[in-house]
């Protein structure tokens, strides 16, 4: 359904008036319950009137009808005699001419002291004494009591008036009638039910009985749980029995009979039954309620009557809220649906392109401003839609442009991924080309990569093993061949402590093939880091069998060169000794002196030899290190003794500091003398004749700290950095000293680096130079090896 | 004084020349031999021997060592005779065998002079 303007108005105006109806109605019912409230009272009210008015008639009645008796001495007479039977007899025709023409149900005489004499309606029951407020009331006044009051039989009104004879009160005469003669009065008058509720513990169920039946009435004894109802007009009593009961329930029948201020019937109660009730107490002598005197109100003329009213009033409200609604609706329809539906249609026009129209509306109010307003917007929007055209021409020109360049974007962008893939590949060639076998690990140590070498040296198949850990596929054995746990392998420690990890051929580690099969490695694991973060490891490891083999082959070599050139070298230095010993004959000085230097060069070709000697022996890591219990300060002794003739050449001055109570400590003494020879000969040989030397041995912390001093040529500072390297020997000593095979350093150096020592100096062109080496207090570090330095 | 006889067993010619001639010149008298074999047969020959100059390769299949581990076995003859190695295979391995097997001095033929080594013979013989 299409919520047109029209429609919401239409279900706006509605809603009001369902809710306008709605309001009316409840107002209705509201006051429909106010005014049966007030009906009821009113019909209470006039209950009571009737009530009081004809107890007042009754009693005026029943007085004359006393005051009458009593001037009629004859019975007076009789009464004085004290004669009970005689006076029954003589007063039963009154009695019952009483009863027939006033409706006097009882006729009492009474002594002075209140001791019931005769009931003519009950001449059986005598001599009780009475107490009813009546009575007392003429006692004390000497004259008329009245009381509506219970008897032992009934509920009566009575008036008990004083016996007088000769001026002396000789008793008492009291008539009463049955309450119901004047309930009935009040049921004529005002239409309302009246009776009488007495608590059960008053009353005697049968006495009730059997004075009711005495007296010739009828036995009106009706339980209402408490109460009793002993009189009523009720005719019908089952149409109020609800009523009866509800009023009479402990705690109603308590409102109803309290007493704040005393009027009759003040208390109403209202109930579902159609009927309404009130009550007044009924007093004992000693002022103590024994019951009531209720009323009961039908309500269900007065409930029908409004609820015809009711529905006239709903009709009529209905009626007039639709008239309503039909010209509210006009004039909406008229003064607004209108011009806007004009407006509307005006609109739909537009859309279709056709901006000629106006909905010139005149009016002075809101819709004639809208129409105003609405007609500038088309003209607004009509002079825009023209400049909308021509910027929709230009944009769509330069989306086209856009476009052609977006598609050779995409089209570049495409070659640099054909680019990037060829590059993949490329990368991926290079990998697997590569001859050392590679290995690459997650984080884990989970393979992730394995190139064809690889797969080759350990007989897995990439298939079997990506994915596996490599510790698993690549066990790692020692020198021994024995295995090395995982935590040590060069791997792990790589992934632990993210750094390179190298194993070279002196280290001797092995790896094996699926089958079991071991090849000697050297092994470099990289720990790849991206993005600051450790992400995984790269091991590469190339089978050293055949390095393993030329390295053999090689020292075997070495050992035979060794040994092959010492021999001649031998032979020269021997016999040019005999030479010179004079052990061929005299020489002269001139062949002294050639022998000398032939000596002297060949001394140098032994030096040379032994230093290669000890080069190939330390670049092989074949040299053992043997730490023993030495003093250095007796080699360093020895080797300055053994320098002696050199020191005595250059007239070199050496000075010793030795510490005293340096501990003797653990060196491979062999090495050591290396280190001094080393050290000491080239102060010796590096400082111009009548140079200083000053070699000091200290403790220094936790090393023996080895001081060598020279006041001589020094190390030029740009080549500080090149000294220890093998064969360098700096610019400024190579034409002064041709002596010198560039490897003393070198070998000084690997001994100290080997053992766990430190070599470093000082020095200055020209003002000299001071190495110092540091030894452990604790000794050189144990290595084991095939070879010797000499 | 009775000369002292010593037994070179060197294989290279001129080494055994040099050595000779200088052992000599100090008052040795000197026989050499170039093989193991040569060097028994001259010691059960000569009977006194008093000390054996040695080198570690000689000619033939047995080297120096061969030659200590014979004389120095229990019970032989010559156990008592001291013996010099002078060679120039300074492996510490081989060095330490022969220590082991109880030669007396062990020179790096290079690295010494005659001069030397004849002092030290000299001390051990007196």
């Amino acid at each position: 359904m299409k919520f047109s303007l029209k429609n919401k108005i239409i279900v706006l105006l509605f809603v009001t008036t369902l809710l306008f109806v709605f309001v009316i109605y409840i107002a209705a019912i509201y006051s429909k319950s106010n005014i049966i409230e007030i009906e009821e009272n009113r019909n209470l009210i006039r209950s009571e009137k009737a009530f009081l008015n004809a107890n007042t008639d009754d009693v005026k009645m029943l007085s004359s009808a006393l005051d009458v008796f009593l001037q009629n001495n004859e019975f007076k007479k009789i009464f004085l005699t004290k004669d009970r039977e005689t006076l029954y007899q003589a007063s039963l025709p009154l009695f019952k001419e009483l009863k027939e023409k006033y409706g006097i149900t009882h006729f009492y005489y009474h002594l002075p002291n209140g001791t019931n004499f005769l009931r003519v309606h009950d001449k059986l029951t005598f001599k009780d004494t009475i107490t009813r407020s009546s009575f007392i009331e003429a006692e004390q006044s000497k004259d008329i009591g009245v009381g509506l009051e219970l008897g032992k039989t009934a509920f009566a009104l009575r008036v008990v008036k004083p016996y007088i004879y000769n001026g002396e009160i000789v008793g008492y005469v009291e008539f009463g009638e049955e309450i119901n003669h004047f309930l009935n009065i009040v049921k004529n008058q005002t239409e309302n039910e009246m009776g009488i509720m007495i608590k059960k513990q008053y009353l005697s169920r049968n006495d009730w009985k059997i004075s009711r039946e005495k007296s010739g009435l009828k036995d009106n004894w009706d339980d209402f749980g408490e109460y009793i109802l002993v009189n009523s007009t009720l005719n019908d009593q089952n149409k109020y029995n609800q009523a009866l009961k509800y009023c009479f329930t402990d705690k109603n029948a308590n409102e109803i009979l309290s007493l704040k201020d005393k009027k009759y019937f003040n208390n109403i109660l209202s109930n579902n039954f159609n009927s309404a009730c009130g009550a007044f107490p009924v007093y004992d002598n000693e002022n103590k309620i024994v019951g009531s005197i209720f009323i009961l109100s039908d309500l269900s003329s007065i409930n029908s009557f409004y609820n015809r009213v009711r529905i006239i009033l709903f009709v009529i409200i209905f009626v007039f809220a639709i008239l309503g609604m039909a010209t509210y609706y006009f004039i909406m329809s008229v003064f607004i649906i209108k011009p806007i539906t004009k407006i509307r249609n005006i609109a739909l026009e537009i859309s279709k392109g056709n901006f000629s129209q106006k909905s010139n509306i005149k009016t002075k109010d809101e819709i004639g401003d809208l129409s105003k307003s609405f007609d500038n917007m088309v003209k607004a929007v009509k002079d825009s839609q023209e400049s909308i055209k021509t910027q929709v021409e230009n944009q769509t020109k330069e989306i086209k442009e856009k476009q052609i360049f977006l598609e050779e974007q995409q089209k570049a962008v495409l070659n640099i991924l054909e680019d990037v893939e060829e590059e993949k590949s490329k990368t991926e060639a290079l990998l697997a080309g590569i001859g050392e076998g590679v290995i690459a690990t997650d984080i884990n140590a989970n393979i992730i990569f394995i190139n064809n070498v690889a797969q080759d040296l350990i007989k897995w198949s990439a298939k079997e093993v990506i994915g596996m850990s490599i510790y698993q596929v690549l066990p790692v054995y020692d020198e021994k061949e024995k295995l090395i746990i995982e935590e040590n392998r060069p791997f792990h420690l790589a992934l632990e402590l993210n750094q390179k990890v190298f194993v070279y051929p002196q280290d001797g580690y092995y790896y094996s093939t699926k089958n079991g099969k071991k090849f000697p490695v050297t092994v470099s694991v990289t720990p790849v880091v991206f993005d600051n973060k450790l992400i995984g490891a790269i091991n590469v490891f190339r089978d050293i069998t055949r390095e393993k083999q030329i390295d053999k082959a090689k020292t075997e070599f070495v050992s035979l060169a060794s040994h092959q050139l010492r021999t001649p070298l031998s032979a020269i230095g021997w016999y040019t000794e005999m030479l010179l010993a004079g052990d061929a004959g005299k020489i002269t000085k001139a062949q002294k002196q050639y022998l000398e230097e032939v000596y002297k060069s060949n001394k140098r070709m032994v030096d040379l030899v032994n230093s290669l000697l000890n080069v190939s022996r330390i670049d092989l890591g074949t040299f053992a290190i043997v730490p023993e219990i030495a003093d250095l300060t007796e080699i360093a002794d020895s080797i300055l003794l053994e320098l002696t003739p050199m020191i005595k050449t250059k007239k070199t001055k050496i000075e010793k500091k030795y510490e005293k109570d340096l501990p003797k400590i653990k060196v491979d003494q062999k090495l050591t003398r290396i280190i001094f020879q080393n050290l000491l000969s080239n102060a010796v040989k590096y400082t111009p004749e009548k140079g200083n030397i000053l070699l000091s041995i200290e403790k220094n912390n936790e090393n023996v700290l080895i001081k060598v001093q020279d006041d001589g040529y020094g190390i030029p500072e740009n080549e500080h950095q090149r000294i220890f390297e093998k064969l360098f020997r700096a610019d400024n000593i190579r034409e002064k000293e041709t002596d010198g095979t560039g490897l003393g350093l070198y070998i000084v150096k690997a001994i100290l680096e080997q053992s766990g020592g430190k070599i470093y100096f000082e020095s200055k062109l020209d003002k000299g130079t001071t190495f110092f080496v540091e030894i452990p207090l604790f000794g050189m570090k144990k290595k084991d090896g095939t070879k010797d330095l000499s | 004084m009775e000369e002292k006889i010593i037994l070179v067993v060197e294989d290279e010619e001129p080494l055994i020349n040099a050595i000779k001639a200088k052992l000599e010149l100090s008052g040795f008298k000197v026989v050499s031999a170039r093989s193991v074999a040569q060097a028994f047969g001259y010691l059960n020959d000569l009977r006194k021997v008093d000390l054996v100059w040695l080198d570690h390769y000689l000619l033939g299949k047995e080297n120096g060592l061969d030659f200590v581990a014979k004389v120095k076995q229990d019970g032989a003859k010559f156990k008592e005779i001291p013996i010099f190695v002078v060679s120039n295979t300074a492996s510490p391995d081989k060095v330490k065998t022969y220590l082991h097997l109880g030669v007396e001095k062990y020179y790096t033929k290079a690295d010494y002079r005659l001069d030397d080594i004849i002092k030290d013979i000299n001390n051990v013989l007196k």
